[in-house]
């Protein structure tokens, strides 16, 4: 795995916490290491030692500031932000997850039975089944208890849906998760 | 760590990638140890350390069959292996949110 293993700097767990809340800043914008150390969840005053590893590797810059000189300020470098987008490139060759089916025996449930229906509606609005055969797979459906029993009333019909159930780490926008602290205030000098 | 912390058990690059390549299966899909080894790309000592650690966790689980003089070990994720990848997945899409 010589070419597509993630870069070891970025990928420790604490780095790629830092790497990532320093990369939701726009660029040119510093933050103070103590607003670091409280996003990233660490008691403040302790000391960050994902960040020399990453100084050393140049990705981030640390800068003392502040009147009395006690304060640091710390910013991805563009060397950094570069090894972040070639990380995640990465991660985004790993195979994507294939999409589970349930078991012929697991039980089915309203939601299943309804959207079988509806499947079976579009297949014969789309010409696939007669009336007669639309009513008696609909009684089919309706009653059925089991996965399985919902996959033999539709034995015969091409899968209507594109795989939604895939999870993977392509691309797609997801709307920010709540406990994230949001895009930094900016700590200026 | 909060919640939303990396599993160490997957985190740790090689595993990440066993454990992907095995969650590219269709369910109840095996792949052979070979196989798998081939797709990855390690020595089959490194491999079956790998795996006996998933293994412990109850992450894959691994068959032998014999035929005649040949033995093969078949390799599968487990429910609970698909499942801890999915929060693995989520843990990091939260971390790098934007940049994906």
């Amino acid at each position: 795995m010589s070419t597509s293993a993630p870069d070891p700097v970025i990928h420790n767990p604490q780095r790629l916490r830092i790497v990532a809340t320093l990369a939701a800043l726009p660029d040119g914008d510093t933050l103070s290491v103590s607003r670091l150390q409280t996003m990233i969840g660490l008691p403040t005053g302790s000391p960050i030692i994902g960040l020399c590893e990453l100084g050393h590797a140049g990705y981030v810059r640390t800068a003392i500031t502040g009147d009395d000189g006690t304060q640091s300020s710390v910013a991805l470098t563009r060397q950094g932000r570069a090894a972040l987008d070639r990380y995640i490139a990465v991660l985004e060759q790993l195979p994507p997850q294939a999409a589970t089916q349930p078991s012929p025996g697991m039980r089915a449930g309203d939601a299943d039975r309804d959207a079988a229906a509806a499947a079976l509606a579009e297949h014969f609005a789309q010409g696939r089944l007669t009336l007669d055969e639309l009513i008696a797979r609909l009684d089919a459906t309706l009653t059925a208890t089991t996965h399985g029993e919902l996959a033999q009333a539709a034995r015969d019909l091409p899968d209507l849906t594109v795989s939604s159930a895939q999870v993977s780490l392509g691309r797609g926008k997801r709307a920010r998760p709540r406990h994230w602290p949001g895009p930094a205030r900016c700590w200026h000098s | 760590m909060p919640d939303d912390a990396l599993d160490p058990l997957i985190h740790v690059p090689t595993r990440l990638k066993i454990v992907a390549t095995l969650a590219a299966l269709p369910d109840g899909d095996t792949l052979s140890f070979t196989r798998l080894q081939d797709m990855i790309g390690l020595t089959p000592g490194n491999l079956i350390i790998h795996l006996r650690k998933l293994e412990e966790a109850d992450y894959i689980a691994s068959e032998k069959t014999r035929n005649g003089t040949v033995s093969i070990t078949n390799v599968a994720l487990t429910g609970h292996g698909r499942k801890a990848l999915n929060n693995y997945t989520h843990a990091l899409r939260d971390l790098l949110g934007d940049h994906l």
